[in-house]
């Protein structure tokens, strides 16, 4: 439990700094384009890449605070005991495919890094693809850890 | 079979994301390919020009909602359109169009703007069952107004150019709103609403009070239709304008405060769609693969045989899928499968992401599980039944206008080609 709170609190804090680089690095793009006709070459490139890490911290945290869209149909017309084991059960499932996800992230960051493919310059690529095995791994604990809360307490999210 | 487990998985509840991902998982295993393929895909996120544009306009959206400005905004259109006879609702669909327009109709329009106008509306002697379906069937109303999120999302997937895309729902989004205020200045003519009288002092007051917000959707789309910047650095610098104005200017925000709070519950919205956005890149590489687009369409072929059917047909499945889907996986999952259809039976790309986004649009709000519905019925705390009756005449007079938007493709085309040339 405790983990996932510190957890979470180095997500945000990583979240906090990659949107604020990415805002910073395109501001100083357009002012250097308008102004000078001039631009970093790497800047560009690099933001992009950055949206992976949104993608997937954000996507962690969202899993913390159990904001992920879904469709929700039978809980809000379910009974309680029912919705508390429906609720366990897709826990689990999400369990699952997260750790299979985290896998496949996993066997293609390595490859990269083996390889020694470059995002840009002497830019390693497997910097930004490592956010994705971590973050789908981070998802699979947390949803065994809701699963587990709701077996021990009935609490629902 | 998989595919009706997996449908039945999502109803149960399990996040659409694991849904997506399951079945990329089990796809490529089926045909024995190394499920990294789905990561490739995913990563291809960072190769989208415009997919910055998401976080920077979600961070927007949410500086400007925990400000003052959605009370600015209502004082502003107040003092512009009050004295009409039904000039409240009117204020209440421009200020929710803006408002849901920038916070990617996410539900938040309610919420915010829900509580202002509602006292407001019930003062003028507007029923309870009308103000409530109008607060309902608005908060959704900024769809086809840029910069909505859905609108950038469907110009990416469907790789449709994002200022065509803007510029054709122009005219279908003045459209709406027009003939929702026609149905209710007739309401505000047959209850003699009291009016307030226009007075200039009190709209250069609020728009004084406004002055620093009014410039923004003019630098967003000024910029894009000018060509000056791009969609993702229009992004970039209405989301460091916000900043700058609501936090110094106005100070309704404090920086370290509530700025880290602020970034953090955006990007949580972000992330919850850019996950779902990446296992789909998975799953749509394989659907290609697979050629099933193209077996749905021979298979549709069979059954459909005109133009006409096959947007009737389009118009009720989209209804269905807005009032069961949240807005933004509805687009990642449906659009790669229509969209050559469509394109099969002649209909333009930017004509048919006009029919999409306004077919959802209305989706929010229908019954059973338009999440709009839910989301003012927890608002108002009014049973949910009370809701779908007031949403109806609302409905109503949207699905007109669907129905003109649909089969009329000029209406979403003609300022397109006076723009850009056909």
């Amino acid at each position: 439990m405790k983990i996932s709170d510190y957890i979470a609190f180095v997500e945000k804090a990583l979240l906090t700094l990659v949107l604020v680089s990415i805002l910073v690095v395109l501001l100083v793009q357009i002012v250097m384009r308008n102004i000078w006709n001039t631009g970093f070459f790497y800047a560009d490139i690099i933001a992009r890449q950055l949206i992976l890490w949104i993608c997937f911290l954000g996507a962690s945290l969202c899993t913390y605070n159990r904001k992920h869209i879904k469709i929700d149909l039978v809980n809000r017309f379910c009974p309680r005991p029912a919705s508390r084991w429906i609720g366990m059960g897709t826990d689990v499932f999400c369990a699952v495919v997260c750790i299979l996800l985290a896998k496949a992230g996993y066997v293609f960051t390595l490859d990269e890094y083996q390889t020694g493919s470059m995002v840009t310059g002497n830019i390693p690529q497997w910097i930004f693809l490592a956010v994705i095995p971590v973050s789908f791994s981070v998802m699979a604990g947390r949803f065994l850890l809701h699963a587990v809360r709701e077996l021990l307490t009935g609490e629902q999210p | 079979m998989i595919v009706i487990i997996l449908i039945l998985t999502a109803l149960l509840g399990v996040p659409l994301f694991c849904v997506i991902g399951s079945l990329a998982l089990y796809a490529f295993s089926s045909v024995e390919i190394d499920s990294a393929v789905i990561i490739i895909e995913m990563v291809r996120l960072a190769s989208a020009p415009a997919l910055l544009a998401i976080p920077l306009f979600t961070f927007t959206g949410y500086i400007l909602a925990e400000s003052n400005a959605p009370s600015r905004m209502v004082d502003l259109s107040r003092a512009l359109f009050g004295w009409l006879p039904g000039g409240v609702p009117v204020v209440a669909f421009i200020s929710c169009a803006f408002f849901s327009a920038f916070t990617g109709v996410s539900g938040v329009t309610i919420i915010a703007l829900g509580g202002l106008l509602y006292p407001i509306l019930r003062s003028q002697k507007y029923s309870e069952t009308f103000s409530l379906g109008l607060l309902t069937c608005s908060g959704s109303l900024g769809l086809l107004m840029p910069p909505s999120l859905p609108l950038i999302l469907y110009g990416i997937i469907a790789e449709t150019p994002i200022d065509k895309l803007f510029v054709a729902c122009v005219i279908p989004e003045i459209m709406l709103i027009t003939f929702l205020s026609m149905f209710s200045v007739r309401k505000g003519l047959a209850r003699e609403t009291k009016r307030v009288k226009f007075s200039m002092s009190e709209v250069l007051r609020t728009a004084k009070a406004a002055a620093f917000e009014i410039p923004l959707p003019i630098i967003i789309l000024g910029g894009i239709y000018s060509g000056l910047f791009t969609a993702t650095e229009a992004a970039a610098i209405s989301a460091a304008y916000a900043l700058i104005v609501e936090v110094f200017i106005y100070r309704d925000l404090r920086f370290f405060k509530d700025m880290p709070r602020i970034i953090q519950q955006s990007m949580v919205l972000v992330g919850s769609i850019l996950v779902i956005l990446g296992v789909a890149l998975g799953l749509t590489s394989y659907m290609v693969d697979a050629q099933i687009p193209m077996k749905l369409l021979a298979w549709m072929q069979e059954y459909i045989v005109s133009k006409w059917v096959f947007l009737i047909v389009l118009n009720i499945f989209l209804l269905i899928v807005g009032c069961l889907m949240d807005i933004f996986s509805a687009i990642i999952v449906i659009v790669p499968l229509i969209k050559p259809i469509a394109a099969s039976f002649g209909i333009d790309p930017i004509h048919l992401g006009v029919i999409f986004l306004c077919n959802l649009e209305i989706g929010y709000s229908t019954p059973p599980v338009g999440i709009n519905l839910f989301i003012a019925s927890s608002r108002f705390e009014r049973s949910i039944l009370q809701l779908y009756r007031a949403a109806l005449p609302f409905l109503a007079i949207l699905l007109i206008g669907l129905i003109l938007i649909t089969y009329c493709p000029w209406l979403s085309l003609w300022l397109v080609n006076l723009l850009f040339g056909s």
